[in-house]
């Protein structure tokens, strides 16, 4: 082959002929070896960060689970063993967060879902009146923190002075007979729960319509308009073809999603703290409010473990889901 | 033809419903932000009252905001170049080189994704104060910088998996070393792909909060939605304020996607879909 196997800069095509034709033994020993392990040098550095800012922490983690951690105890590094985890999963409050925690991040997740798809699915014509303006501004809940979101929103369903909750209330509830005055969201913990949810998918449903969008682009426009001559209406399309080929993308971004709302409590906490009565606690409010309040670590780091764990389980699910797709496609 | 009238007035009212989720919120806000904040507590609430007015951009921008804005962008330049700096040559060295351990590696990264958020604070932190990178920028910019990486490698590897294998064999033949290809034949081609990584990784930093206000707590060193987070706490009635602040801090991602929004979903769009 005619691989030089340079990975030198500094020497450039010129030098690499000439060494080619006086190839030694131990020059062909290094070739060999450069083409075996060449490529690490141009994925090293990005190894070596991964390794040591995020992998390393989870190591950290597991390693202080073990420990005390408390710091008003008298010896904060005493080994104690699995003794947070039996503490925690022994504490019916805590399982419930667990169940919680994936209830309200799997409905915003699908709230998200559906909300970018279908957009997505209805801008994907050339013909829809102001796409540009539209896909503009949907930069604006995206580039938003969980924090300003949670705030906003906050605002917009105030139960005395929010606008849309007043609107909903008098022109929607009302009329419906399903409430009597406006909405006291903060008092309940369904109202609650889909408030912070829907907050929640307001914020990451930007980027599935983003996503969703460029997979459209890969769905052969041929065997639309094929299906459309052969007389298939625009819900068959959807069903048996588009759908079918912007699946994979839509669980890679669904498994991305769900990664990303399970790990942010930012919205959760300006919008309810966790509250009415831990009815929108979440796993990684309880961990934040363990490293913040900065007496608990051994714990903080026990439920950063457990959730990591949850999480690797709910990826490893939708890998399967999409490794099983794509054999049977 | 009716029934292609109906399916396009079908589709126009689902964008419109969607877009009056997206739009609505974002236009009740600017005009919450040049309102009298003593008429946004009246029953029933107004859309729009008269007489508008400034005094809140003048408290958001009392509170800091400038000063935050301008850290913010620096520190979203520096991790978006250090991030391309890092993840394009390794996209290249997962999509062309077949070497030892190369899926492992590959695997590795794209899992470490699992690990962003919550579970990495407290060691984060505990590190970062070791390093003596505490409220520093440089150890925010290191901890985007990780954080971002196995989505920026995951999406370009994609990409550059996407492009034909000849391409790159060919530069071989004709004399490239592997960085000659890289830079002088692959590099341009893939421009779309690199510069929507550019806007997530640019994106993804505008909007964190939990790093930016665990790490860089002096009120120089505040990033724009830490700023913001905090004028919560500095009035009494502050809704205007917080509403001033939101409109300024939406200005440059709003810049940004304008400027990019034609390539960014083709650049996506030969990435996104491998999975």
């Amino acid at each position: 082959m005619t691989s030089s196997s340079s990975t030198n800069p500094a020497i450039g095509p010129a030098g690499a002929s000439r060494r080619l034709r006086a190839e030694s033994a131990p020059a062909r020993a290094a070739k060999r070896w450069l083409q075996r392990y060449g490529g690490i040098g141009f994925v090293g550095p990005a190894v070596v960060i991964v390794v040591i800012v995020l992998l390393g922490p989870i190591a950290d983690d597991i390693r202080r689970s073990l420990h005390s951690g408390s710091l008003i105890s008298s010896n904060p590094n005493r080994y104690v063993g699995t003794q947070h985890y039996s503490d925690l999963l022994g504490d019916p409050a805590f399982r419930s967060t667990i169940v919680r925690t994936l209830l309200i991040t799997g409905l915003t997740t699908l709230i998200a879902m559906l909300a970018g798809v279908a957009w997505a699915v209805a801008l994907d014509r050339d013909d829809v009146p102001a796409r540009g303006f539209m896909q503009t501004l949907i930069i604006v809940p995206w580039a938003l923190s969980g924090v300003v979101a949670g705030r906003i929103w906050s605002i917009l369903i105030d139960p005395n002075f929010g606008y849309v909750n007043w609107q909903v209330s008098q022109h929607v509830l009302h009329p419906l007979g399903l409430s009597q005055g406006r909405v006291i969201w903060p008092s309940s913990g369904l109202d609650s729960t889909l408030a912070v949810s829907l907050t929640a998918s307001w914020r990451v449903f930007p980027v599935v319509y983003v996503m969703v969008l460029a997979a459209l682009q890969s769905v052969p426009r041929e065997l639309i308009e094929a299906a459309t001559v052969d007389g298939a209406g625009f819900a068959q399309r959807l069903r048996h073809i588009v759908l079918p080929a912007i699946m994979p993308a839509v669980l890679v971004v669904a498994a991305l999603v769900f990664i990303s709302t399970a790990n942010d409590f930012s919205t959760i906490l300006v919008m309810t703290g966790g509250g009415p009565v831990d009815a929108t606690r979440v796993l990684p409010l309880d961990a934040y409010r363990s490293i913040t309040d900065g007496l608990a670590f051994g714990e903080a780091a026990t439920i950063s473990v457990i959730t990591a764990a949850m999480l690797a389980i709910v990826g490893a699910i939708f890998l399967v889901a999409l490794r099983r797709r794509e054999r049977a496609a | 033809m009716s029934a292609a009238r109906a399916r396009r007035l079908a589709r126009a009212g689902v964008a419109l419903i969607l877009a009056i989720g997206v739009i609505f919120p974002a236009l009740y806000v600017a005009l919450i932000a040049i309102r009298d904040p003593d008429d946004s507590l009246v029953t029933p609430p107004k859309l729009f009252t008269l007489p508008i007015t400034f005094t809140n951009f003048q408290q958001a921008f009392d509170a800091g905001l400038a000063r935050a804005m301008g850290n913010t962008v620096g520190v979203a330049v520096a991790s978006t170049v250090i991030v391309l700096l890092i993840a394009v040559p390794a996209a290249y060295g997962f999509a062309f080189l077949k070497f030892r351990m190369r899926g492992f590696l590959l695997g590795m990264i794209i899992v470490s994704q699992t690990f962003v958020g919550i579970s990495i604070v407290l060691p984060i932190l505990t590190s970062i104060e070791h390093l003596g990178l505490y409220d520093t920028y440089a150890g925010l910019v290191l901890v985007y910088v990780a954080t971002t990486l196995p989505f920026s490698i995951w999406l370009l590897t994609s990409y550059f998996q996407s492009l034909p294998p000849e391409l790159e064999s060919a530069a071989r033949v004709d004399g490239c070393n592997r960085w000659q290809a890289l830079r002088i034949v692959l590099l341009p081609i893939a421009l779309p792909g690199i510069g929507a990584v550019a806007v997530f990784v640019a994106i993804a930093v505008w909007s964190e909060f939990t790093f930016a206000s665990l790490l860089m707590t002096s009120q120089d060193h505040r990033l724009a939605n830490v700023a913001l987070a905090s004028l919560a706490g500095q009035y009494k009635n502050n809704l205007g304020s917080i509403a001033a602040g939101t409109v300024v801090v939406m200005i440059p991602p709003i810049l940004l996607f304008m400027a990019v929004r034609r390539f960014f979903v083709s650049g996506l769009a030969a990435g996104a879909v491998k999975g």
